[in-house]
């Protein structure tokens, strides 16, 4: 067994080989005591990620670093190893601090690998390591969860990426979000189509087509296609056979649409923007009826976007179940 | 708005509190307040999609200037616009021309209905005179003249926003009141004070009545008086001629103080909506004990700032100000007792006091309690002992601290007063709305819970009045207090009179 400490400015790092998770407890207040400031920790959620390899564990704590001005917090990463191993867990606890209006402000980042029979119940290694009384949120950073693993029953809400997926996981997705609080980033991460296109249908000429839509083109990755386009044909009450699927890059959702003897379509595509940028333009055949352009920066790092926008509803998605129920219709 | 409304697509998209279609006319569109506050407000609001597609700004002023040039304008406001208030800008016109002429209001009737028409903007205005006070009447009046204070169609809305000062006392304010409702109705009038588009002065509401622990000891019984600070370390700069003619009085005690006097001390509503909050700070205001002109001078404390020093800062007295008579008599602060006179506030003092070129810049409401009615330590052991408090902080470091007695570690039974400090900018470390962006999209949206009401403003200015005209006799005293200090030595009487002492916020 090895144990460092390491103290950088205002940060406490300490590092433990085969330890127990009263040593990670104790480490925490023992970072915390060894500070002589008085600091708030600022804590609205306690995000638990697990990951599959270092590269992930990286990925994700990288992008929960960038969210952490939203949504301060305990982060905790679990790293489970193949069962075979002899059973332990190596950690580290990292004390951050920053000052925020004047005011101190920790938070703690711990990193458990986990070998042997401990990775078959991290539930129980995660249940003593959150904080009290903010929710649990789970983050599976890559595939998803088994539905039997005991930590879903941790998770106030189950995080997952469906761009990590493959298509025939859809129903698999739907099964797990009938059952928990699923909060999908690529979901998350298409807010800004979904947001330009329903904005289109404001313009007073526009309105009456809402509900004359009979067709949905989709491209771009499969899961971002997929999504768009079950959520277009839940919110409009269309058929599987109205979708039609074309691959590509970047999303794009293509509407089109009938009312009053007339045809239009209203579309929402990526596009490159000033500045090396991207931005998603929504548009219709309308110009002429007073319709306009509308556009929206993308953010700069999508992941840590997705992540903090799943965080802000920190609730069962009901637009989000239905997109997936009427996905597994036309999925392959 | 929702399916419900007609459009399935914005289910999920959190629209709750998205502004409908509508035209926001903005007199004094050329103006500072346009450009250093509405319009960062508004692309802000643009940027969180709050704004409908068929949102378009007008502009008026009587400054001469194209459609393109104020849209170049409104543009510049804002160091780097985001792509969603660049596309509303290209909706964006202007009506050049004065306040009062009907050639203006023709211009601009002509303006909205092409709006209407290419825009969509349903017939919906919101008017916000982001004017001189002086002309507020005038705009409602020619409003009211050429029918654009009317809504023209059953679900179309128009409103008309107007900033403080709403009066300079109680019979003009009356006045302006009864020149608004000429035009247009009460429900129709949001009266703007940006102290309750503050976060955490709405956060007040959340405190009392989220919380079962507070409301119990929030009375007569528990409380022993209550102190209101709004305080600035600033002083008068290049506002000395308005000062000259407002005063703090005027300026900060009949609405900020007493806005934030009446959340503190109202009854809980029923509802948090309009009326609900409303109906109660209009009781609360109607509650205060209107001064006798014999006890203003005894119960209100009129300052003025001599040079002194400022956070390190040599800076000027009031009366060497750009702008302000070498003579001037104008109070730079106020320092009062209110009494409070109903069931659950009578015999507790409210001490206020509000001034420029204090030592720090500080809005806060501290709620001190009683002494325990025996304390069973000796008196050495608690010297460091003092009452519990609460205290609200407001701004700038917003939050919440609660005083109370611990023992200090050791063999010795000591106990002296800590502080349990609570900061929401270290617990939720999101950027809060801005105050004018919260109320731009209430007055868009017609939420006026934020918003003053006629009632609330004339209370507001009966608890002035008596001062106002004891003041406007030039032999009241004028207490001095030098610039960095805590205000005039009359202040601290006020308090000492009663046994008890300012808070150091």
């Amino acid at each position: 067994m090895a144990e460092s400490v390491a103290v950088h400015g205002e940060l406490g790092v300490w590092r433990g080989e085969d330890v127990g998770l009263g040593q990670v407890l104790d480490a925490l207040s023992g970072l915390r005591r060894g500070e002589q400031r008085t600091a708030t920790r600022a804590s609205v959620t306690n995000l638990v990620q697990v990951a599959a390899g270092e590269d992930e564990v990286a990925r994700a704590c990288t992008a929960v670093h960038r969210l952490g001005r939203r949504h301060p917090g305990r982060s905790i990463a679990l790293l489970p190893r193949p069962r075979a191993e002899p059973s332990g867990i190596d950690a580290e606890v990292i004390l951050h601090g920053s000052v925020h209006e004047g005011h101190p402000v920790w938070s703690e980042d711990i990193r458990l690998v986990v070998r042997g029979e401990p990775a078959s119940h991290l539930d129980s290694l995660v249940k003593p390591l959150t904080l009290a009384d903010v929710p649990v949120a789970v983050w599976w950073v890559t595939g998803l969860p088994d539905p039997a693993d005991p930590l879903l029953r941790a998770a106030g809400a189950v995080i997952v990426d469906c761009a990590t997926l493959d298509e025939s996981q859809v129903g698999a997705v739907a099964a797990l979000a009938r059952r928990f609080v699923v909060l999908d980033l690529c979901w998350a991460g298409l807010r800004p189509w979904r947001q330009v296109l329903a904005g289109q249908f404001e313009v007073p000429a526009a309105r009456p087509f809402v509900a004359g839509v009979r067709a949905v083109e989709v491209s771009g990755p499969t899961w971002p296609a997929l999504l768009l386009a079950g959520w277009a044909t839940s919110r409009l009450g269309l058929p599987p056979g109205a979708v039609r699927r074309s691959p590509g890059l970047t999303p794009a959702i293509h509407l089109s649409a009938q009312a009053g003897g007339r045809t239009a379509t209203f579309s929402a595509e990526q596009m490159p923007g000033p500045g090396g940028s991207a931005i998603v333009r929504a548009w219709s055949t309308l110009a002429a009826d007073g319709a306009r352009d509308d556009r929206l920066t993308l953010p700069g790092d999508p992941l840590a976007w997705a992540l903090g926008e799943a965080l802000t509803h920190l609730g069962r998605d009901r637009t989000h179940g239905q997109a997936l129920a009427a996905a597994v219709g036309f999925a392959g | 708005m929702t399916g419900a409304d007609g459009n399935p697509l914005l289910e999920g998209l959190d629209t709750e509190r998205r502004a409908p279609p509508c035209a926001l006319v903005v007199y004094g569109a050329s103006g500072d307040l346009t450009h250093r506050k509405l319009v960062p407000a508004l692309e802000a609001l643009a940027s969180d999609r709050r704004l409908s597609p068929a949102f378009a700004l007008v502009g008026v002023a009587r400054t001469p200037m194209s459609d393109e040039e104020f849209r170049a304008k409104v543009l510049e406001a804002v160091p780097k616009p985001s792509a969603a208030w660049e596309a509303l800008v290209a909706n964006a016109r202007y009506v050049a021309g004065g306040y009062t002429d009907d050639a203006t209001f023709e211009q601009l009737d002509r303006v909205l209905g092409e709006l209407d028409e290419q825009v969509g903007t349903a017939g919906n205005r919101v008017h916000y005179l982001a004017t001189v006070p002086e002309v507020f009447a005038g705009v409602a009046a020619a409003l009211g003249r050429r029918g654009l204070s009317t809504p023209r169609g059953d679900d179309a809305f128009v409103r008309l926003v107007i900033e403080k000062p709403f009066g300079r006392d109680l019979a003009s304010a009356l006045e302006l009141d009864n020149a608004l409702h000429e035009s247009f109705r009460e429900e129709q009038i949001y009266r703007i004070d940006h102290y309750l588009g503050k976060e955490t002065v709405q956060n007040v509401l959340a405190l009392r009545f989220a919380n079962a622990i507070f409301e119990p000891i929030w009375n007569r019984r528990y409380v022993d008086h209550v102190q209101i600070t709004v305080a600035e370390s600033l002083g008068v700069g290049h506002r000395g001629g308005f000062y000259e003619t407002a005063g703090a009085l005027r300026d900060i005690v009949q609405n900020h103080v007493l806005q934030v006097l009446a959340l503190t001390l109202m009854e809980p509503p029923a509802t948090i909506d309009a009326k609900g909050i409303r109906d109660e700070k209009v009781k609360v205001l109607r509650a205060i004990d209107v001064l006798r002109p014999d006890d203003v001078a005894i119960d209100v404390v009129r300052g003025q700032y001599e040079r002194g020093w400022v956070e390190g800062a040599e800076v000027p007295g009031y009366r060497e100000e750009e702008g302000v008579a070498p003579g001037s008599r104008t109070e730079t602060y106020v320092g009062m007792r209110v009494k409070v006179d109903n069931w659950r506030w009578a015999g507790v003092p409210v001490y206020v006091r509000t001034g420029k070129r204090l030592p720090t810049r500080v809005t806060e409401v501290a709620m001190e309690f009683r002494d325990v009615p025996h304390l069973p330590f000796a008196s050495k052991e608690t010297r460091g002992l003092g009452p519990n408090a609460l205290v609200l902080r407001i701004q700038p470091d917003e939050g919440i601290a609660l005083r109370f007695g611990a023992k200090v570690p050791g063999q010795a039974f000591r106990v002296r007063s800590v502080s349990m400090d609570f900061s929401y900018g270290a617990a939720f470390l999101e950027e809060t709305p801005d105050a004018y962006e919260r109320l731009l999209l209430d007055a868009m949206v017609g939420d006026p819970t934020l918003f003053i009401r006629a009632d609330e403003v004339e209370e507001a200015w009966k608890v002035v009045q008596p001062i106002l005209e004891v003041w406007s006799d030039d032999a009241t005293p004028l207490a001095r207090y030098g610039a960095g200090t805590w205000g005039p030595r009359e202040a601290d009487r006020l308090l000492e009179r009663d046994g008890r002492r300012w808070r150091n916020p």
